[in-house]
């Protein structure tokens, strides 16, 4: 489990992040959802231990962040950019070999990358250079890259976990519904999943949990159908708009209902 | 023996190409240094010359002195030397490559070879008026070491001013450089032209480079340190290959960021300012050999790295051939040939890449 207490980070006089305390169970996709600005990346940057908060701390299984060695981190916890530039000429299967950095044959490495390339929908593309691809295409490949580096959501018995930043901001329909059951399976397979998502009807749909990020601080938390409520987006996003139920009690939301408050 | 289906390699797995290559430079660089053996003014011929060689080692007496000289006293270290500085200036610009994501970063070019033989020159200057008569001795081991620092300081300028919170502008890491190059070289020159120094040696010496002046002593002083960074490598491979990405996600697949960055800048200066400090400034050896070598083999470090050094050695020989025969009995500054090969690859570069430069 990794757990946030009471964390403050600061730029400048702003508190980008204030006060927030959250676990991260495993076994769960949570969402992070929110307006613009709201601290989420922040958030994410100091779940992920990339930057140091100014006051509380987190840890994962008890211990912190920042004081576990960065290769045992990398073994227990990946993370997926928005999606970057290379500035030389790696083949896809290379830049997906990254992420695998334990000392294994090169078989079983080999063998890794090029199941973690099928898992993504990009069969066939190992010998392609990542600077050809299109935008979603490279998503994909930092997606495969991400699977590659925790084949395994508990290796050594204990959880792995997976974060997720804005998977599937440059993705088809039917890639961003890929990429979430990716991330399904791993929770499913014991693993935790933290995914920063714009899209609310995709959070609602696949999250089991939603956390509403607001100021800098927790505005709400809990399942979708608690979490999307008329009253939330109006407080939190500032448009008044129904929040539809499906059948399954699912809460979906139709932008062309929308009225700025 | 039966046939078992060996796994086959997956597309895009170029490691067992690069192994291959790896292979062939290292049979390219062992065909150069017999002709950089045999080849010049005094004619020696490649079973003569390794015959020479055999007899030298072995310890038996010289069938012909002057020969034994040629070789051994002139050609033989002037060789070595040639390549290991080679291989020394071709690994430090695919670790600055690397270290900055873009492949226009060459020490001669961003200005720490500049660096360097201001380091060199100082000590020369200011050692011949604070030691006297001791100076040529003590100056032949605190070249070097002023060198480093020189580079070293220039490495950790040039890497505050063109990075950003993790991420490197291509525009003015190379502007940086330019102008941290031309300063240096400028007080390089105004010192070089002020001494009244019998052995502070010409200008071109500094600013073009040359092998000419290569001995077994200078020879056994930059070995050590060039060869330490040459072990150095295969340990910094991935971390190089993992930055390729980007800080952050280097450190997310556990990569000590900082200390590899520290590294890179530390080991950089080394090897360039050894070579700096007994050979001046030779451009483009780190700019050409890496890119030829990304075309060929891919841009992994793991391979890109020995290769490097085996093709830089062997192309750095070669030029000194050249410069030894165009105009014999005089010399060429090798940094003329050099640049004549460097110059257009680093204009196709930048031709292909004027986007990301994006003045």
């Amino acid at each position: 489990m990794i757990a946030a207490e009471d964390l403050v980070i600061r730029a400048g006089h702003k508190r980008l992040v204030d006060g927030i305390s959250l676990t991260i169970p495993p076994g769960l996709v949570t969402a992070i959802i929110g307006p613009n600005g709201a601290g989420k990346s922040t958030l994410l940057k100091a779940l992920t231990g990339e930057i140091k908060p100014a006051s509380g701390r987190v840890t994962i299984d008890g211990t912190d962040l920042r004081r576990l060695p960065l290769g045992q981190l990398a073994a227990r916890r990946a993370v997926l950019p928005q999606a970057s530039s290379l500035a030389f000429p790696f083949t896809v299967h290379e830049v997906v070999r990254l992420g695998a950095f334990d000392r294994r044959g090169a078989g079983a490495i080999n063998a890794r990358v090029v199941a973690a390339l099928a898992r993504v929908d990009l069969d066939g593309f190992g010998g392609r250079l990542y600077q050809e691809l299109s935008g979603g295409e490279q998503q994909r490949v930092h997606l495969a890259r991400v699977l590659c580096q925790l084949p395994d959501p508990r290796p050594d018995g204990r959880s792995a976990f997976l974060f997720l930043d804005e998977p599937t901001a440059s993705l088809d329909l039917r890639h961003q519904l890929m990429t979430l059951s990716a991330a399904r399976d791993f929770a499913s397979g014991g693993g935790g999943v933290v995914a920063v998502l714009h899209d609310m009807n995709l959070a609602a749909l696949h999250a089991d949990r939603i956390v509403v990020v607001h100021r800098g601080q927790i505005a709400a938390e809990g399942t979708p159908a608690d979490v999307l409520t008329d009253a939330l987006l109006a407080e939190v996003f500032g448009v008044t708009l129904p929040v539809g139920k499906t059948a399954a009690g699912v809460p979906f939301i139709l932008p062309q209902a929308a009225t700025a408050a | 023996m039966t046939a078992m289906s060996a796994p086959a390699v997956p597309a895009g797995d170029r490691r067992g190409r690069a192994q291959l290559a790896i292979m062939l430079l290292g049979l390219l660089l062992a065909a150069v240094m017999a002709a950089a053996l045999a080849i010049g003014p005094f004619g020696l011929p490649v079973g003569r010359a390794l015959a020479i060689l055999g007899d030298w080692i072995a310890g038996r007496p010289a069938a012909d002195v002057t020969e034994r000289i040629v070789l051994i006293d002139i050609r033989l270290p002037r060789m070595l030397l040639g390549g290991l500085v080679g291989a020394a200036l071709a690994i430090a610009g695919a670790m600055l490559q690397g270290l900055f994501r873009n492949p226009l970063a060459d020490p001669g070019l961003v200005g720490v070879s500049s660096g360097a033989a201001l380091g060199a020159v100082l000590v020369i200057v200011t050692g011949g008026a604070l030691l006297g008569p001791l100076a040529a001795s003590v100056s032949i081991g605190a070249l070097p070491v002023a060198a480093f620092l020189g580079g070293f300081a220039t490495t950790l300028v040039l890497y505050a001013i063109a990075t950003r919170r993790g991420r490197t502008s291509v525009a003015t890491m190379l502007l940086a450089g330019i102008a941290l190059g031309a300063f240096a070289g400028a007080v390089t020159s105004f010192l070089v032209y002020r001494a009244n120094d019998a052995q502070l040696r010409e200008l071109t010496f500094w600013t073009m480079g040359s092998l000419a002046g290569s001995t077994w002593l200078k020879l056994a002083i930059a070995a050590p340190p060039i060869l330490g960074v040459l072990a150095l490598t295969p340990f910094i491979a991935r971390g190089l290959d993992a930055l390729v990405l980007g800080e952050s996600e280097a450190r997310h697949l556990g990569i000590d960021v900082e200390r590899l960055k520290s590294v890179i800048v530390f080991a950089v200066a080394v090897v360039v300012g050894v070579s700096v400090a007994f050979t001046g400034v030779i451009g483009f050896v780190g700019i050409v050999v890496p890119h030829l070598l990304r075309l060929a083999i891919g841009p992994e470090h793991r391979t890109l790295l020995p290769a490097s050094a085996l093709l830089g050695a062997g192309l750095l020989i070669g030029a000194d051939i050249v410069c030894r025969m165009v105009v014999a009995p005089a010399e060429l500054p090798i940094g003329i040939v050099t640049a004549i090969i460097g110059a257009p690859f680093f204009v196709s570069i930048l031709l292909r890449r004027r986007g990301i430069v994006d003045l």
